[in-house]
């Protein structure tokens, strides 16, 4: 398109340059031919001021006695009256000299003068001069009849000057230098004339070359910008081209990474499916036709969900769902799948939305690992940690029994000594109860072999209960424990084992590890959602525990690792309390996996606060996996 | 005078047997005693013991089997059972109690003492 009108735009200019070119040629052929026509003007009134002086001078001659120049004279007035003729005539000779040739014209026959040059009227810029002609004119008349008379009669009548030739010749000499004058000014206005129409055609000219000069610039800087133009698209083509490769090398890169993303994804042993907002296969890999036992073939097209029956409850797919689609997060858990010939497999799945710009889903990632055989093995381990349980706690409880009964006398009176040994014993033995307790739920809480069985649970009942089996303790140390209970619910939703485990856990390590005069204070409330707990705000309506000691603190630098398994703090491990290192992990486990919060503040030297909080709602089982805070 | 309570320990390892029949009669009960499901299943019919102190894991029958046929009986239907456990919390104590048991303990969990006071409890014994 660009290219059209630069093209459209340089002819026009062309076009004018020959215009004006053509122009000047010809206004320079007027002015030169106006020149010359002017020249010849200038000749013939110079001629004719010429032959008026000679007019005078012949007729004195004549007068004289010289005769011979009559014929001279004679002359004289036809050529000043032929100039003049020509001069009224603009230049060209009228008509009535061209008469004897026209005449010599047969009719029909062209006549070598065209009549049209002949017929010429005056030019009209020579009308400045006609005034000065009409006044050689008007005189020329007079001077003419006079000078006529001096030619043709005779000078002399009978030895008598000729007194008409003598008057004659009076008048003409009296008259010649009006004649000369007058001619003089003619030949003055011709030359004027002839000035003022070159200074306007010098200027037409001068204004036509500058047009010209102008259209030349104009044309150039077209040209100019039209080579500009071409350079800087040459320019362009070749960045361009440049671009090109380099997109096409970028595009190269690109492709090879995809290859390889492509080729991780196809080979990754987890089943891996892309699918579009609905659920619509849009992509499996290899893994994918392993545990479905369906081919990509197969699955392309169909709807995730019910391509592999899984007879899950409907609830755990609305709630898929909607953690997919709504809250747009990513949803992980455990599902029981069927493969296409029916066999059933135990899958971890997460399942992650992929968003847009705008925040809208476009495709899902599904992730899927066949977990068929660590269940498996979860469940041997189970069923041993079972067994073992059972093989521990016997003997254990054996021994239990059976110090217990001699102590109490059932097999005869004891000394004093025997008593003191055997209560080594027991205590020993309670020890080993407790260790062995402990590792049990320990295994369970990390094989997720816990049943949750949420009940009515009445905290304050349940607190007193621990403080009960605490109390020895307590007694022997001289610990003042302070309990709160305010407006708390007497049937919290909990599963009361598990919640008596985690007070107890806490209770009993305030009081283990607070020396003795020491005190604790047991607090139970209700925290209302955005109230602050704990220096925490709660996101919801809490059911808040608190335990705060006067005892020997966490050290500032071992606070991470508290609830870690098997961890005992330098400070613990030195005190003479008893721990397995077990407690606040177990802690911790059963609160991670219910739906529960905890967390403490603690000071070495000057005592700690541990701080539990439950939805009021109650306890609620966190699908399977460990949560880290 | 009340008629002395009669217990049922169905309770596969000896030493603990012996040791709660032990303990048992001496606080003024009758002891029965058996050594798995099967032969609890009989006494207890034959019996009918005031309460019946019943393992879980135990060879040839197990507790939660025993309870399941012994709730199928007329009289064993209402007897009097705590589980006395080595196993807390799993699939197979949830079973029984299912089976209307009164209680069930975890055996190293609890004293002996405290255990005598809750079989008195249980059969309204001051």
């Amino acid at each position: 398109m660009k290219k059209i009108s630069f093209n459209k735009n340089l002819l026009i200019v062309f076009l004018v340059f020959f215009v004006l070119t053509f122009i000047n040629y010809f206004l320079l052929q007027r002015l030169e031919d106006q020149r010359a026509t002017d020249g010849v003007l200038i000749d013939i009134a110079g001629r004719n001021r010429m032959l008026s002086q000679q007019l005078g001078f012949y007729a004195e001659q004549i007068v004289r006695g010289r005769e011979e120049l009559k014929t001279t004279l004679e002359s004289s007035i036809a050529l000043h009256q032929e100039s003049l003729a020509v001069l009224k005539n603009g230049g060209i000779p009228p008509r009535s000299l061209f008469e004897s040739q026209l005449a010599g014209c047969p009719p029909g026959v062209a006549c070598p003068l065209a009549p049209a040059l002949i017929e010429r009227t005056l030019p009209e810029a020579d009308a400045d001069v006609v005034p000065f002609i009409q006044e050689v004119e008007t005189l020329w008349v007079e001077y003419k009849k006079n000078a006529e008379i001096i030619a043709r009669e005779l000078t002399r009548v009978a030895g008598e000057e000729n007194s008409e030739v003598l008057v004659a010749l009076e008048y003409i000499e009296s008259y010649a230098p009006e004649l000369l004058k007058r001619n003089d000014a003619l030949v003055k206005a011709y030359v004027e004339m002839s000035a003022d129409k070159q200074a306007k055609m010098s200027l037409a000219l001068l204004l036509s070359f500058v047009v010209t000069m102008m259209v030349i610039a104009l044309g150039t800087w077209f040209i100019t910008l039209i080579n500009k133009k071409s350079e800087e698209m040459r320019l362009e083509t070749e960045d361009l081209l440049k671009n090109v490769k380099a997109e096409k090398e970028k595009g190269v890169t690109l492709v090879n990474d995809l290859k390889k993303f492509k080729m991780a994804v196809d080979n990754a042993s987890d089943h891996i499916v892309i699918t579009d907002s609905d659920g619509i296969v849009l992509y499996g890999n290899k893994a994918m036709e392993k545990t479905t036992g369906y081919s990509v073939a197969e699955a392309l097209g169909k709807k995730a969900g019910t391509l592999w029956k899984t007879p899950m409850p409907h609830e755990y797919y609305v709630n898929l769902w909607r953690v997919i689609k709504q809250e747009k997060k990513t949803f992980v858990g455990e599902v029981q799948n069927k493969r296409k010939g029916g066999e059933p497999y135990t899958a971890q799945i997460s399942i992650s939305p992929v968003l847009n710009e705008r925040g809208e889903v476009i495709y899902f990632v599904g992730i899927e690992r066949d977990i068929s055989k660590e269940k498996e093995i979860d469940k041997a381990k189970t069923e041993f940690v079972s067994l073992a349980s059972h093989q521990l706690r016997t003997p254990l409880s054996a021994i239990s029994w059976y110090t217990e009964m001699l102590l109490a006398g059932d097999a005869g009176k004891i000394t004093a000594k025997q008593q003191k040994y055997l209560t080594e014993i027991y205590v020993g033995n309670q020890r080993m109860v407790d260790l062995v307790n402990a590792l049990l739920n320990v295994s369970r809480l990390d094989l997720g072999a816990f049943v949750l069985e949420v009940t009515p649970t009445n905290v304050t009942t349940l607190t007193k209960s621990v403080l009960g089996e605490l109390n020895s303790l307590v007694v022997k140390k001289n610990i003042v424990v302070r309990e709160e209970y305010t407006d708390i619910p007497g049937d919290f939703s909990a599963d009361e084992k598990l919640l008596r485990s985690v007070v107890q856990n806490i209770v009993s390590n305030a009081v283990k590890y607070t020396p003795d005069n020491g005190t604790v204070t047991l607090r139970w409330c209700v925290v209302r959602k955005h109230e602050t707990f704990g220096g925490k705000k709660m996101f919801k309506d809490t059911l808040a525990f608190s335990a705060e000691d006067s005892g020997i603190g966490v050290p500032k630098e071992q606070q991470d690792k508290i609830f870690e398994k098997l961890f005992r703090a330098d400070n613990a491990a030195m005190s003479e309390a008893e721990g397995t290192g077990l407690g606040l992990y177990i802690v911790k486990s059963i609160i991670d996996k219910t739906g529960g919060r905890i967390w403490f503040i603690s000071e070495e030297g000057k005592g700690s606060t541990f701080y539990v909080a439950f939805p009021l709602s109650g306890m609620k089982r966190v699908n399977g996996f460990k949560k880290t805070s | 005078m009340e008629p002395k309570k009669t217990i049922l320990v169905v309770e596969d390892e000896t030493p603990l047997r012996n040791a709660l029949c032990d303990k048992l009669t001496s606080e003024g009960f009758n002891t029965l005693g058996a050594r798995n499901g099967q032969e609890g299943l009989i006494v207890a019919l034959q019996e009918h013991p005031d309460l019946i102190l019943l393992d879980i894991v135990m060879p040839v029958m197990d507790g939660v089997m025993m309870l399941h046929k012994l709730r199928a009986d007329t009289w064993g239907s209402g007897a009097h059972v705590i589980i006395l456990t080595n196993l807390s919390d799993n699939e197979n104590v949830a079973k029984a109690m299912e089976q209307e048991v009164f209680e069930y303990i975890v055996k190293s969990n609890i004293k002996v003492e405290e255990l005598v006071r809750r079989i008195k409890e249980t059969l309204g014994i001051k």
